[in-house]
């Protein structure tokens, strides 16, 4: 991984607030077994449908919880349980809705792809690679408009960064100088293609700084306190009203999908040369002063709320088949 | 009745009233706002509102209607003007994959009040990329209303209903009507309730259904009708979804005789849909095959000559009812 670099504005890492460095772990070990569970979960044919995993990219969901706040939006892709999570979405209702249980975030009618939650401001994960940028934009208009207090968050990845609507989408939010974070994953593979093989541009970033007014971020997001500095940022230019673009640079451990052989990797997956967040964010915390035990508890807790959640989403209800017409409109 | 009012009137007249009473209404598109609008129908909006509230856009058609459907999702209620429906190909997205599933894939919890105003019209050598009916394609995806309005008052009545509604709308103009006259200015805030269709003219003999433009054509075609000796059950359907089948079948019950009159082309069209559940629902009641007049299944010609052979008009109405009747045909129809 040559692309990485530095936090654009690196702090002193003792800037960082211990517990909310100490949150943002504990949320990077939970979905680390959250997914280590989904990828399970479709080997054993529980889950039905594909299944996209974020192994690799923890660390930027992980400054994600601890930078978003309850009237902030969130819109997210098909590789967002880890979002979910994030943003407030208990374990067990993401868990539910990969089940395709009544007790799932969207009562089952949306699956690991489709997600939603109203209730904490969560506006889909999504099928499709470019439109929830659109649609983010303009839920930032729109927020305006309406004068919500929060602002609104949008993931993506590289691959988005070829899109039509990622271009106009970015025009208009320059246009609208609206109050967007446009929160890039880097995770270096477009589906089965490596990114330096399809991208004739530099850094999604060189590409963003075409349109006017649109703030430039990056980050390692493999690395825990960089990226919660980092993100700390964008959220801070975000509630200052203009929109900002952070790209974090991290790796997809696993295929695109969970059963993707593969085979455009010489390494077969994993780390390859690039870093586990997980162990640059224990090494970062106990250089903090935090004992390696108060980790080592907080995983063990992490895992066990995990099973706990997808145990208790088993028990939950398949919907009613007679509700299967339900929803199409809105009430 | 004065007569004075016209198509475009009530468009207009109907959005501005909402952008003045409802502060969470936008307006969104491409020369929208100082340029007044392509067919004028926002003309007086950014005077009016201003830049916050009536937004002009690049000719970004994916970003801009994908936005729309942000807003709504944020409590405001645009309005998205897409200057052709022929331009859907460059923001079908946004509506096949996002509004129109949203309510449901969230279970209920998410709603997409968004209005997308376009506009069709066939006739004027607009050719093969600006002349399109394509509201079978929308009516086709579930989680979207598609409305299409004949006359100034419904042009009103339904626009307003459109705003009201939770979801998405495709609001869709003809715009051969823009200028045609009929009726007086409703009152404020007007409404026509979506999926209520409306009896032009009422006969027990055939019933003829049909929409936007092409409904104009069977007025021109009952009188001549009433002179063969057929009473005609005309229905405007007003929107394509929600479908007012009940009205449909209602006259169907006391006709036993239908016939589908619209611009789009007629395979797998809206009068496909009609036919098949006239055909599955009302069997019993037939008795004569269901007749169809549409486009021939071609892109739409340029020249003159043969966009008239393609398109519908009162004659071919007229001799299609009376093909349903068990009569011969007046004159050659004309495609």
């Amino acid at each position: 991984m040559t692309k990485a670099g530095p936090s654009a504005s690196a702090p002193a890492e003792d800037d960082i607030d211990q517990d909310r460095a100490l949150r943002a772990f504990e949320m990077m070990v939970t979905i680390r077994a959250f997914e280590e569970g989904a990828a399970a979960g479709y080997r054993s044919s529980e889950i039905p449908g594909a299944v996209h995993v974020s192994i690799g990219q923890e660390a930027i969901a992980g400054a994600l919880s601890v930078a978003v706040r309850p009237d902030d939006a969130l819109l997210s892709t098909h590789r967002g349980h880890g979002h979910c999570i994030a943003k407030g979405v208990s374990l067990e209702a993401v868990w539910a809705e990969l089940l395709g249980r009544t007790t799932g975030c969207s009562g089952g009618r949306g699956g690991s792809m489709h997600m939603f939650s109203a209730e904490h401001n969560v506006l889909g994960t999504n099928g499709i690679v470019g439109p929830n940028i659109s649609l983010a934009v303009g839920h930032a208009l729109g927020s305006r408009h309406i004068k919500h207090s929060g602002v609104t968050v949008v993931m993506f990845g590289e691959g988005a960064a070829a899109t039509g609507a990622f271009h106009e989408s970015l025009q208009l939010a320059s246009l609208w100088k609206v109050p967007v974070v446009l929160l890039c994953e880097n995770n270096s593979f477009t589906e089965f293609t490596p990114f330096e093989d399809w991208a004739t541009f530099s850094s999604v970033r060189s590409l963003a700084e075409r349109y006017r007014g649109i703030e430039l971020l990056q980050c390692d997001g493999t690395d825990l306190l960089a990226s919660i500095d980092a993100v700390d940022r964008a959220f801070e230019i975000a509630r200052a009203g203009g929109p900002v673009l952070l790209e974090a640079y991290a790796r997809r451990w696993h295929g695109h999908y969970e059963g993707d052989p593969q085979r455009y990797r010489a390494d077969g997956g994993g780390a390859g040369d690039g870093r586990d967040p997980l162990e640059v964010g224990r090494e970062q915390l106990v250089a903090k002063g935090i004992a390696a035990e108060v980790l080592d508890e907080i995983a063990a807790r992490s895992s066990q709320a995990v099973d706990d959640a997808l145990i208790a989403a088993r028990l939950a209800d398949e919907p009613d088949p007679a509700t299967v017409l339900d929803h199409v409109y809105a009430a | 009745m004065t007569r004075e009012y016209r198509y475009l009137d009530g468009i207009r007249d109907a959005l501005t009233h909402q952008m003045a009473t409802d502060d969470r209404v936008l307006t969104i598109g491409i020369d929208v706002g100082r340029p007044d609008g392509p067919y004028t129908v926002t003309k007086g909006l950014y005077a009016a509102f201003g830049g916050e509230r009536v937004l002009d856009t690049p000719i970004a058609e994916m970003g801009f209607v994908g936005a729309a459907v942000g807003a709504a999702m944020a409590g405001a209620r645009p309005m998205v003007e897409l200057m052709y429906l022929d331009f859907i190909g460059s923001c079908l997205e946004p509506l096949l994959n996002q509004a129109s599933k949203i309510s449901y894939m969230s279970n209920g919890a998410l709603s997409v009040p968004l209005v997308v105003r376009t506009q069709m019209g066939t006739g004027g050598s607009a050719a093969a990329q600006h002349s399109q009916n394509l509201e079978a394609m929308l009516a086709h995806i579930p989680g979207l209303k598609v409305v299409v309005p004949a006359t100034p008052t419904d042009a009103y009545g339904l626009l307003t209903s459109a705003f009201a509604d939770p979801g998405p709308v495709i609001y869709i103009e003809n715009r051969s009507l823009y200028r045609f006259r009929s009726g007086e200015r409703p009152d404020d805030g007007y409404a026509v309730p979506l999926g209520q269709a409306r009896t032009v003219t009422s006969g027990d003999d055939v019933t003829l259904i049909s929409y936007s433009r092409a409904l104009h054509d069977c007025m021109t075609a009952v009188p001549q009708l009433q002179e063969d000796g057929i009473a005609v059950d005309l229905i405007d359907l007003r929107s394509i979804v929600p479908l007012d089948f009940e009205a449909v079948a209602e006259s169907v019950r006391r006709t036993h005789r239908a016939v589908i009159v619209h611009d789009a082309v007629e395979t797998f069209g809206v009068g496909a849909e009609l036919t098949a559940r006239i055909s599955t629902e009302l069997f019993d009641w037939l008795d004569a095959p269901v007749e169809r007049v549409a486009a021939g299944y071609a892109p739409s010609p340029f020249a003159p000559s043969l966009e008239r052979a393609n398109l519908p008009n009162p004659e071919r109405v007229r001799n299609a009812v009376r093909a349903a009747c068990g009569l011969a045909a007046v004159e050659p129809a004309a495609a």
